[in-house]
């Protein structure tokens, strides 16, 4: 592990907490940042030194970084918080002599469904469609205009969908099966890019002292090719739901939650969708721009965001043999592990699983 | 015709966000109406005083205690952190003054006695409050369950919980040290407090939590009501539906959380329930009929103070500090017989796979 204590800004979420937990229960000293006090309730079942900032306080940054030797970066928010805490954090981090930021980015910098042979090398657009995507682009291109003058290295981290104990794809994806909102795109066969949250702790846990790293960026994701309706199948069983009897829609559905079609078609980001996807959503979007006129109000029609059509409708596994070269990175977790322990922790939660303790 | 009381003096004690959130209007209401006046405002922390004291500009604002009880209020209300409402609760019983103490009552049942058994010594009223207590449809279920309407009960499920965003001030709050407050002394007190309101006492409990030397996020809590088993749920940690549902022979209920004046009732053997909303019982010309709907969450949580300052209120809906004890009690034996809460996917999978 590190010289010293590690830091963790965005402690309170969900995977700075699994951060905190894992370091903390394998003995590493950690101390947990957040925003504010109630942030604290996951972090606060263990006796650490947690401390208060918020990330657009670089000052207040300073003194919570104090005595680190590391950081993890694992800031949840809106695009304005994603990109305008990187500078603050980076100079708190760089008064305080921390040696080492490592920065959770994410692999949808990529877009939703990249083109097959992406990788590291591969340019970001700041121009995608989903103005998360975007965030996440500039906050790391920020990250490394700040390490031009700074002297905290930094190592970037890109996992994909990430799941797991109180994840939304875990936890959300259940509620909405519950309430009879979930469903598939496409039949949910587009490759979902998932990895278990242990795995990306895994891999954050070897960042914060791999050699020779400084300012490189890393895919990273389960060892398995999975697909969504893989994603889906265990909760849904778990639930005691028939994935099968879940809705599928086709990805033209996608158009009625686009405000200007015209848009989105032009974007930089829909020229990044695989070309079949591209036509098939072009098509789409005319079958369901015609049906529309014919659908009697008060009908409910299926209908997905961008996003999820993008996600689901995903025909490229992203790699991650960058990380395993340089970090030494091999999932721990198998996608059925992960899964399992999953759905334990929603039994935990309180959700009705079958045979558990809450159904 | 008979003068109209004065307004009752009465004095805030910790202006954090309870006072903030749900005195404050509380108050004004109050205030608005006659029944009292508050004269004096306190807070150690002149930015927490001052945003409490913009609202009523007459009141005084004190930063030490002591001011407090040197103008002699007739009524303090205690809503400062838990971990000092035994001191200042003694003190100003002591010093002659009515208390309306916030939950939790105390830190724990020693405590709590100790402040039931200073307003016995004093010969002053010592309240809590319980705003549950003051819902319309905590009240129907309760008359529910007593008047055997539901039938035998066959079992109580109680899940209550939602990510924390109480603003607190300090980390101490969420911190193993003095003035902690996990998910059971916090969201547990009303739970435990309902229960034991509607059922009495229960014959056996246990208790589990996810505190790993710190403060839990998660409990569960397993009682015997008699023959009749219930289980709790308390998560400060993800959303769930927060319900209580109590099934007996003849019927069930199923409330939500915090719903004043709203709960579901199945008939057993009709094949039927029905989504109740409560109103005003009022007596027409020939026959019962439907008043107002009855009150929301503000006028109950008001209702707690109405009582105590308002002469035409009804005495029976105070809630004595001692009603309090029960659910301390029951916490202390919680604590004391913890066990942890099996969390499988806990492990860090490094170790798992070693």
């Amino acid at each position: 592990m590190t010289s010293g204590p590690i830091a963790v800004l965005g402690a309170g979420g969900f995977i700075g907490n699994r951060v905190v937990e894992m370091l903390h229960l394998d003995g590493a000293p950690v101390i947990p940042i957040v925003r504010q006090p109630s942030s604290l309730v996951l972090p606060g079942r263990f006796d650490l030194p947690a401390r208060i900032a918020n990330a657009f306080d670089e000052n207040a940054l300073t003194e919570a970084f104090a005595g680190c030797d590391t950081a993890v970066i694992a800031i949840a928010g809106d695009p304005r918080t994603l990109v305008g805490s990187v500078t603050p954090v980076y100079r708190a981090a760089d008064s305080a002599g921390v040696r080492r930021l490592v920065h959770l980015s994410t692999a949808s910098v990529h877009g939703q469904a990249p083109l097959a042979g992406t990788d590291e090398t591969t340019p970001l657009s700041d121009r995608q469609q989903i103005p998360y995507n975007n965030a996440k682009v500039r906050a790391e291109r920020q990250l490394l205009r700040c390490g031009e003058s700074g002297s905290v290295e930094t190592v970037l981290l890109r996992p994909g969908i990430v799941y797991g104990p109180r994840s939304n794809w875990t936890g959300g994806l259940a509620d909405e099966m519950l309430a009879g909102a979930a469903s598939l795109v496409e039949g949910g066969r587009g490759i979902c890019n998932g990895i278990y949250v242990d795995n990306v702790v895994h891999a954050i846990r070897l960042a914060l002292t791999a050699p020779g790293v400084d300012r490189q960026a890393y895919l990273i994701g389960d060892a398995e090719t999975i697909t969504w309706r893989d994603l889906y199948g265990p909760i849904a069983a778990g639930l005691g739901i028939d994935l099968d009897l879940l809705p599928t829609t086709s990805a033209s559905a996608v158009s009625r939650r686009v405000p200007m079609v015209d848009r989105v078609r032009g974007s930089a980001a829909f020229r990044l969708v695989p070309a079949p996807v591209r036509a098939g959503m072009k098509a789409a979007y005319r079958t369901h721009r015609d049906a529309r006129q014919k659908v009697p109000s008060g009908s409910a029609v299926p209908t997905v965001t961008l996003e999820k059509a993008l996600l689901h409708t995903c025909a490229y596994k992203l790699p991650w043999s960058k990380a395993r070269q340089d970090l030494g990175y091999q999932p721990l977790v198998s996608f059925a592990d992960g899964c399992r322990r999953s759905v334990a922790w929603l039994d935990f939660a309180g959700y009705p699983v079958h045979g558990g303790s809450a159904a | 015709m008979n003068a109209r009381p004065a307004p009752v003096h009465v004095a805030l004690v910790g202006c954090g966000a309870v006072a903030q959130l749900y005195y404050r209007p509380a108050l004004e209401t109050l205030e608005r109406e006659g029944l009292l006046r508050l004269t004096a405002a306190h807070d150690p922390d002149p930015v927490a005083l001052d945003t409490f004291g913009d609202s009523f500009p007459s009141a005084r604002r004190l930063t030490r205690f002591p001011e407090v009880l040197a103008i002699s209020p007739q009524l303090v209300i205690i809503a400062s952190p838990p971990r000092y409402h035994p001191e200042q609760t003694i003190a100003a019983l002591a010093a002659g003054i009515d208390v309306h103490c916030e939950k939790p009552l105390a830190p724990n049942l020693a405590e709590g006695e100790r402040m039931v058994a200073a307003a016995v010594e004093a010969g002053r009223r010592l309240s809590i409050g319980m705003v549950r207590r003051h819902f319309a449809s905590t009240r129907a279920i309760g008359r529910l369950i007593s008047n055997g309407n539901l039938g035998p009960l066959g079992s109580i499920d109680c899940f209550e919980g939602t990510p924390f965003t109480w603003p607190v001030r300090s980390v101490d709050f969420l911190r193993p040290v003095a003035g902690a407050a996990g998910v059971l002394q916090d969201i547990g007190t009303h739970c435990l407090d309902l229960l034991t309101w509607w059922l009495g006492s229960p014959s056996a409990i246990s208790y589990e939590d996810d505190a790993m030397g710190g403060v839990e996020a998660n409990c569960r809590i397993e009682l015997m009501f008699g023959d009749v088993p219930a289980t709790v749920r308390l998560s400060r940690d993800w959303a769930r539906p927060n319900r209580y549902v109590i099934t007996g022979r003849d019927g069930w209920v199923a409330w939500t959380v915090n719903e004043t004046n709203h709960f579901d009732y199945g008939i057993s053997g009709t094949g039927y329930a029905g989504d109740l909303t409560l109103h005003e019982a009022s007596v027409g010309v020939r026959r019962p009929t439907l008043g107002a709907v009855a009150g929301e969450f503000d006028e109950a949580f008001a209702n707690q103070v109405r009582v105590l300052v308002d002469p035409a209120s009804d005495a029976r809906e105070r809630v004595p500090g001692a009603d309090a004890l029960t659910t301390l009690g029951l916490i202390d034996r919680c604590y004391a017989s913890r066990r942890q809460m099996p969390m499988p996917w806990m492990v860090p999978a490094w170790r798992a796979a070693t």
